[in-house]
């Protein structure tokens, strides 16, 4: 590939400002504490559920006449 | 993986009540809602809205409205779809009949039936021309196309120009945006994408919500976030990323005192998430009646939300303006889509594989996306023909695989300049931000904000903060109404213009001698919005008839191509009637049938539960 591709363009460059990377940097980790927060306890109530529930589920027949 | 809680409910109702199909898991309901909004838009349309609407400034207009707009309002459908399904309803006419007996639910009812039906009738050739890319980014063509387009070229300028142009005659040529009826010719690949994507999105609907949509969501979610971080990784490695970070990131904050950056910022919000679609309430009516919604709606949420800001976010803009510059950087979804992405791996280090490879791996994961979306867009019509009509699921998905084909195949084959396509698209926007409106109304007046919070509540991980119903009654409501009034008076204009043969006309004829101007004074150096008032002074006010006679003689030239675009004008005007009145049509259709529905099973099944105790 061409490596003279970024030079022209760099020369109207925009560099990320403190302001910016300070913005992207508390987006990005919203975002992903959110989404990681969430994650973690979907993820980690599954498996206690099924044992918690599962005996519910068994029919055990000791109401039979 | 691990079964969702049992529900100890009403062991008696399953006696009458319709056999009911749930969710196998948790973490499969998440990823299935997260799928249905992780689409095209997440991708190539937020990094528009955000860099066009002030950068990182805009971030802080989007957050406000994720929590008083997009939480709120997931939070509703996905509880009013849990306690619809309480009384056997999986469908949206009956979820609302169920909820608020009152002739304007049947209206919503409708509303929520249509717009993901008329959504996929266009969304599907979105799919093809996904899969379109990566087939071709897998061949090689692009990489054929710009060795042939910059042979000899060492001007950086003249390579971007002629590699940007090359990836904008492919998208005309491939989409078939050049000519009505394009996509029907001889040879035409895109006809055969359609079709396989049809056939695929109905195979897999077929199999159900479990072993189909949420068989496909769990593989096809983190398969499409693994490709995204991949993509993610190389971006933020290439040299001199931080300008192409800047470019997007850097925020102008007086933007924020301009109400336009707002309404981009919540409508970006709104679109995003799939509210409003009818999708969240047929989805969440297969959950049981002590599933958590509200963690469960946060997470679909923030999954959206991280392929957003952060996937979408930190790869398209910042790599196109580092590339080929801010001009390039600015475009609406299709351009940055389809003509700046495809450009932009001409210029990725490591050869025409490399650029290859993360095209074809891009196109592949957008295609996923746009999958998991058209799948959950079938879904609701297919539960209310079930439910409705009692139909088995076969005969349910062959009658929507017919109505939405005769939505389909108009809107391919009016594909110039995707006219069809994006009359139907603004159409169904303006439905979702009514149905929205409607049902945050219905679940904050008709049930009650309090009641319904309640609801909300039952069997949550965690409670919904306490100030939720004023929000749910009061907030979100008057949110959603301006967003109506404001979205509606910017955009309802032009969209109405182009139904009458004289506007579109005019437009097109104008349009032809705009370019020639812009052309003609562009070439002198001169700036954009001096080109632009130098074009009002020959043109004359805008929707005014040009006079021919008063052009000037370089200008003349242009004439015969003028004529040519002014006689399209009634066509396109017809075709924008035509989308505008099918949708109508079928509301008006889809509101007698959901009103069958109701007076007949649903009303039958609804009073079932309710004689077993099923309660509000």
């Amino acid at each position: 590939m061409t490596d003279f591709f970024l030079l022209p363009i760099l020369a109207q460059t925009v560099r990320l400002t403190v302001d910016g990377a300070i913005v992207m940097a508390v987006c990005v980790a919203l975002v992903l504490g959110l989404m990681v927060f969430c994650m973690a306890r979907i993820l980690r109530e599954q498996h206690p559920q099924e044992h918690h529930h599962a005996p519910l589920d068994i029919n055990t027949h000791d109401t039979d006449r | 993986m691990a079964r969702m809680k049992p529900s100890m409910s009403n062991a008696l109702a399953k006696a009458s009540l319709p056999e009911k199909e749930n969710w196998g898991s948790r973490l499969g309901v998440v990823l299935a809602v997260a799928g249905s909004a992780v689409g095209l838009g997440n991708f190539l349309r937020f990094p528009g809205q955000a860099v066009n609407n002030g950068g990182g400034a805009f971030m802080v207009p989007y957050f406000i409205s994720f929590l008083v707009l997009g939480i709120p309002i997931a939070w509703c459908e996905w509880t009013m779809g849990r306690l619809g399904g309480r009384y056997g309803q999986n469908n949206a006419p009956g979820v609302f009949y169920a909820l608020w007996r009152r002739a304007p639910a049947k209206g919503l009812g409708a509303l929520a039936l249509l717009i993901p039906v008329v959504i996929y009738m266009y969304y599907v050739l979105l799919e093809a021309w996904c899969l379109d890319y990566c087939l071709f980014f897998v061949q090689g063509g692009f990489a054929e196309l710009f060795a042939e387009k910059t042979a000899g070229l060492t001007d950086h300028a003249a390579v971007v120009e002629n590699v940007v142009g090359a990836t904008g005659a492919h998208f005309n040529s491939a989409c078939g945006l050049e000519k009505h009826g394009a996509l029907f010719a001889d040879g035409s690949r895109m006809l055969w994408l359609v079709l396989c994507c049809y056939l695929v999105n109905y195979v897999i609907i077929y199999q159900g919500v479990t072993r189909g949509i949420e068989w496909f969501c769990r593989w096809a979610m983190p398969l499409l976030i693994l490709c995204a971080l991949i993509i993610l990784l190389r971006v933020l490695t290439l040299p001199d990323i931080s300008t192409g970070l800047g470019f997007m990131w850097n925020p102008d904050w007086s933007s924020l005192a301009d109400p336009k950056v707002w309404l981009a910022a919540s409508g970006q919000i709104f679109f995003s998430l799939s509210v409003g679609f009818g999708i969240i309430v047929c989805y969440s009516s297969y959950l049981r009646k002590d599933d958590d919604v509200v963690l469960t709606s946060l997470s679909a949420s923030s999954t959206n939300e991280f392929c957003e800001v952060i996937l979408g976010g930190l790869i398209v803009v910042p790599t196109a303006f580092l590339f080929l510059g801010a001009e390039n950087a600015q475009g609406g979804t299709f351009s940055l889509g389809f003509v700046t992405i495809p450009a932009i791996m001409h210029f990725m280090p490591g050869g025409a594989f490399w650029g290859s490879f993360f095209g074809a791996m891009w196109f592949g994961l957008l295609f996923l996306a746009a999958v998991t979306s058209s799948l959950s867009m079938l879904q609701p019509a297919i539960a209310f023909l079930e439910d409705g009509f009692g139909l088995r699921r076969r005969g349910s998905v062959a009658i929507l695989a017919v109505i939405t084909a005769m939505g389909a195949i108009p809107t391919m084959y009016f594909s110039k300049n995707a006219l069809a396509l994006d009359h139907t698209d603004f159409w169904c926007n303006f439905c979702m931000i009514l149905a929205a409106t409607g049902t945050v109304i219905v679940f904050g007046w008709a049930v009650g904000a309090k009641r319904g919070v309640k609801e909300m509540n039952r069997g949550a991980d965690f409670p919904v903060p306490r100030f939720m119903p004023f929000v749910i009654r009061y907030v979100t409501p008057a949110f959603l109404l301006i967003i109506l009034v404001a979205w509606t008076a910017t955009n309802a204009g032009d969209y109405l213009d182009g139904m009458s043969p004289t506007s579109r006309s005019l437009m097109y004829e104008r349009g032809v001698y705009a370019g020639a101007i812009a052309t003609h004074f562009g070439a002198e150096g001169l700036p954009d919005e001096a080109i632009g008032v130098r074009t009002e002074e020959i043109l004359g006010p805008e929707k005014t008839p040009v006079d021919a006679a008063a052009l000037p003689d370089w200008l003349q030239e242009s004439q015969a191509e003028a004529e040519e675009a002014r006689a399209d004008g009634p066509t396109d005007a017809n075709v924008a009637r035509f989308v505008f009145i099918g949708i109508v049509v079928f509301f008006i259709f889809l509101t007698a049938l959901g009103d069958i529905a109701c007076r007949n099973r649903i009303g039958r099944t609804v009073a079932e539960a309710e004689r077993r105790g099923v309660r509000l």
